[in-house]
């Protein structure tokens, strides 16, 4: 009966169901044979990817699912080595088993090693079938219409905590071009590392051509304006990325091992393995070369219930449960959509993603009760759609709403990526940002040996900035070799960044560096994308003249008239110096009669007292000159005003530039009767910055006296009338003199 | 060649146990066996396992290489930094103070400040940088023009010495909120020296009556440049502030 109204097209339940399976490891291939990090992709090869594409193969027809792929682990499908290791991983774990099946065993123990020795049999097959590239496996069935494939960001990082645009850039188009070079095409959705969403990222996805993405439930729950949908439905977010909403309710039923399916006493359970079982002379051979015990993927027991007393697994048992399940499971779907079929434009959809590697690797009957859980759909009438097909149908019904920075983590937000054990991390990262834009803006050659460098750069970052390095830390288990793995990828930028600045690179030195981590093709990598059309700018269009033998004027007033600042400033640019003037300004900038005039003020809440507004006003000044001096080679600094004498002489102590002061009146001139705390102060700091000025001009010879007995300025002041033709000749350069 | 020295080689070269076993017409027993005492003999002798990176320490004088530039001259990059017993830098010569979020309730910042701005400090005030009393200012700008002055609240507290990063705790939700690591005057001021750019707490409830649906439609429709909301991923422009 169910069946027969299944097929019929009137039988057709109001509502969607959207599967998406998100595959994911971190890049753990090295060239060194038996890391234990290694066996991750194994076991992720024989329990769920493989396991998963036996079941596409035995439905045979299109499913709605989307399967997303990181760029890791179609890298590491594609690597010879791995495929080469897989393989032995496999002939050792079949021989294991006929050694184990000489032993005398239990008649069920006995039959869960001959389950698992056809099992490993097909494996084996199968991986060999698609030429040990398990790429062509997915491409297939994809090409056959059976699946829509997606991918992910180049190494999974967690986009919110990334400093700048072009980090977040560069992870989501190297991960598609990666993407497109294996399988050919480039996907419209991207799965975001976490279903981490954040104001912004979707205006970059929407320019890198994402269409849509994932996020949990109260993501959009949570959105503003409200949506009337509910999760029922996505969102667009304000630059137009479809957000798709993880329906908790359903996905729990699968992915709770509390109240989900996968605690069964039926299934396999997963923390009870062959290792453990054993002497260690009986498996020895099949252990680690340096004497570890290892998971060997042969768990032999059943969940059994909540005992430590564990019965062997039964997989007929096992294999009618998940029968029972996906039935249950397909019933439960429909009553969930039958309960919103009030929902028009558009109907209800139910988004269920998940991690793939749960399915197989955590709840090993997983992929079976995938497949038959799509045939118990088709039963209830329930159609199973990607959200391609979905966009194409209802992209026209779709609210838009902002929606705020959210996870599928560890109660919804940041707190598995910034907490603790792993927040000593986020620095590091955010420094190679700023360099990598350093790097890209101040060689702008493209001669082939620069362009690779700065591919190994992007490439050592991408590496470092995967969130599984402080998600692995945030759950301390292999916690050593993600911070080791995290900090290798920062030295190894540093090494190369400091290589190319010291001009020490050779091609070969950054092939064996690229062999270490065959990770991306150099093709993949983009450097512009840390590029910004301001530092092409700069770097490029921008006078070079500019850049050289410069003079720094501190004026705080440039345009008072009754001081020679800004004639002095004109004059020296109209001799062809370069003339870079900082001032107490709105405007940013002007480049007025061959000087160029900086303004900055200050900011944000204001100060009561008028020596801690000079200390802001000076970090202003400082601030700007340190931009400068990023491209500007100063040879001089001249301080016009007492008021910013602490930059001036800081930049002139660090930076170990001449420093020349010009004095109109000196505070024991200005404030003759007052001898408060303010006072004090002032004449220190004017004090100091005279005291350290390699020459000190005065503007009237009355404040001769001041400078002279007051301060202590042992070099005699000149005048600066007399001297307006060659203010610096009597400066000597500190460095020069060593 | 020696068998150890073959096989280190071959291990080099990432040859599996097995497949080294092979080469060699031995056992696997055999090759785990010396292996896994030569591995012994590296832990027990510190010197020949010393870390790796203690090479890769980054030392530059500041002048001293000058790279060969097509376009921008000048600058130094990598400055020579302390490293701790893993290399890593234990700071940055850098100005910058970042938050990022970690929950509806909670932020995550991090500073690193400069010689040069401490020199400044220390010049202005006539004093040692350690006798600053360092304060964190925790400012809610939600919907105000900060560069104006303007700011819904505020709060502050001292940090202790030696410290770099804070989580703070606790913020509100739906809120934005900027960072300022500062010194307290002994005359009442607090004189920020380190600012965060805005950073936006999530919201951890569904909206009643929120405060997005008229920015949204005014940048749908197109009737304004910008968002009129929080964007933490910016570009960030090594040349920034110059002209």
């Amino acid at each position: 009966m169910e069946l027969e109204r299944g097929k019929g097209r009137e039988a057709m339940r109001k509502g969607y169901f959207s599967l998406v399976l998100h595959a994911h490891l971190p890049y753990i291939r090295h060239e060194e044979a038996h890391r234990l990090e290694e066996r991750w992709m194994y076991e992720a090869i024989s329990e769920t990817y493989i396991p998963l594409l036996w079941e596409v193969d035995r439905l045979s027809r299109p499913l709605g699912w989307t399967v997303s792929i990181s760029p890791p682990v179609i890298e590491m499908l594609a690597d010879p080595l791995i495929q080469e290791r897989y393989i032995e991983h496999i002939e050792d774990t079949l021989r294991l088993i006929r050694q184990e099946l000489k032993r005398e065993l239990a008649q069920k123990e006995r039959d869960a090693l001959l389950f698992y020795q056809d099992r490993y049999q097909d494996l084996l097959n199968t991986f060999l079938h698609w030429e040990k590239d398990l790429n062509r496996a997915f491409r297939h069935y994809k090409e056959q219409g059976y699946l829509d494939l997606i991918t992910c960001t180049a190494t999974h990082g967690f986009s919110p905590h990334m400093l700048s645009e072009q980090a977040a850039r560069s992870e989501i188009q190297t991960g598609l071009n990666c993407f497109e070079r294996h399988y050919g095409f480039r996907p419209t959705g991207l799965w975001m590392p976490e279903c981490a969403y954040t104001p912004g990222l979707d205006r970059i996805l929407y320019e890198e051509g994402i269409r849509y993405t994932f996020v949990d439930e109260h993501s959009i729950l949570n959105a503003d304006p409200s949506p009337k949908h509910g999760i029922g439905a996505p969102v667009y977010s304000p630059h137009g990325v479809a957000l798709f909403p993880r329906d908790q309710i359903i996905s729990g039923k699968i992915w709770s091992s509390v109240i989900g399916y996968p605690g069964h006493p039926d299934y396999r359970e997963f923390y009870r393995d062959l290792a453990y079982d054993r002497e260690w002379d009986q498996i020895a051979e099949f252990m680690h070369p340096e004497g570890l015990r290892y998971d060997t993927g042969l768990k032999l027991h059943r969940v059994t219930g909540e005992t430590d007393q564990k019965d062997y697994y039964v997989r007929d048992w096992a294999w009618q449960r998940t029968s029972e399940h996906a039935a249950d499971f397909a019933q439960a779907l429909g009553e969930h959509l039958d309960a919103h079929q009030g929902q028009n434009f558009p109907p209800f959809l139910v988004t269920a993603p998940f991690d793939a590697e749960l399915f197989g690797h955590w709840w090993f009957e997983g992929p079976d009760f995938l497949g038959k859980a799509m045939e118990r759909l088709e039963d209830q009438g329930i159609e199973s759609i990607s959200p391609a097909i979905f966009l194409e149908r209802h992209f026209q019904d779709i609210d838009t709403a902002h929606v705020a920075m959210g996870t599928w983590g560890r109660k919804g937000y940041a707190e598995v990526w910034i907490n603790e054990r792993n927040d000593w991390m986020i620095r590091h990262l955010h420094q190679l940002e700023k360099r990598l834009a350093g790097v890209v803006a101040r060689n702008r050659h493209q001669d082939a040996l620069t362009v690779k460098a700065k591919r190994q750069l992007i490439r050592e970052y991408l590496l470092a900035v995967s969130s599984d390095w402080p998600f692995i830390l945030d759950g301390q288990t292999t916690a050593q070799y993600a911070a080791n793995r995290f900090r290798e990828h920062i030295l190894r930028f540093e090494e190369t960044e400091r290589r190319l600045d010291a001009e020490e690179l050779t091609v070969e030195w950054l092939d064996d560096r690229y062999r270490e981590y065959p990770f991306l093709q150099d093709s993949d990598i983009e450097p512009d994308v840390f590029l910004t059309a301001h530092d092409y700018y700069v770097a490029v269009k921008r006078e070079k003249s500019w850049n050289t033998d410069a003079i720094l004027l501190f004026v705080r007033q440039y345009d008072a008239s009754d001081r020679p600042a800004s004639e002095l400033a004109r004059r020296l640019a109209a001799a062809g110096e370069n003339v870079y003037v900082v001032t107490e300004h709105p405007e940013a900038y002007r480049f007025e009669e061959g000087v160029h005039v900086y303004g900055v003020q200050v900011t944000g809440l204001p100060l009561v007292q008028t020596y801690n507004q000079l200390a802001a006003l000076n970090l202003a000044f400082l601030r700007q000159a340190q931009a400068l001096s990023k491209i500007v080679d100063f040879a001089v600094i001249h301080n016009f005003n007492m008021e910013t004498a602490s930059a001036a002489q800081a930049i002139a102590k660090m930076k170990e530039l001449p420093l020349v002061s010009n004095v109109y009146d000196v505070e024991s001139e200005r404030s003759p009767d007052r001898s408060g705390g303010l006072v004090v102060a002032l004449k220190r700091l004017e004090g100091d910055a005279l005291r350290q000025s390699a020459v000190v001009y005065l503007e009237r010879e009355e404040s001769r006296h001041g400078v002279e007995q007051e301060y202590h300025v042992e070099k005699k002041p000149l005048r600066f009338e007399e001297n307006l033709e060659k203010p610096y000749q009597h400066v000597t350069n500190p460095k020069k003199n060593g | 060649m020696g068998m150890l020295e073959q096989i280190i080689k071959m291990k080099e070269q990432g040859l599996t146990t097995k497949q080294i076993a092979a080469q060699l017409d031995t056992t696997e027993g055999k090759i785990k066996y010396a292996w896994t005492k030569y591995r012994k003999s590296l832990t027990e002798q510190p010197s020949v396992a010393a870390p790796k990176v203690k090479s890769k320490t980054v030392k530059q004088t500041k002048k001293s290489t000058a790279p060969v530039l097509d376009v921008v001259p000048s600058v130094q990059v990598v400055p020579s930094l302390e490293r701790d017993a893993f290399g890593m830098a234990t700071h940055y010569e850098d100005d910058i103070l970042h938050a990022i979020v970690q929950s509806p309730t909670a932020l995550y910042v991090y500073w690193e400040l400069s010689e040069l701005s401490k020199q400044l400090l220390e010049t202005h005030y006539h004093t040692t940088f350690d006798s600053f009393r360092k304060e964190l200012r925790i400012i809610d700008v939600t919907l105000v023009e900060y560069e104006q002055g303007q700011a819904n609240r505020t709060y502050q507290f001292e940090l202790p010495e030696m410290t770099n990063a804070w989580f703070v705790r606790p913020v509100a939700p739906n809120t934005t909120y900027i960072i300022e690591w500062g010194i307290q005057t002994i005359d009442g001021d607090f004189v920020p020296v380190l600012r965060s750019k805005p950073v936006e707490t999530p919201r951890d409830e569904p909206v009643t009556d929120g405060r997005f649906a008229e920015v949204v439609h005014h940048w749908q429709y197109g009737e304004v440049e910008q968002p009129e909301w929080v964007e933490v991923l910016r570009p960030y422009s090594y040349f920034d502030r110059v002209r």
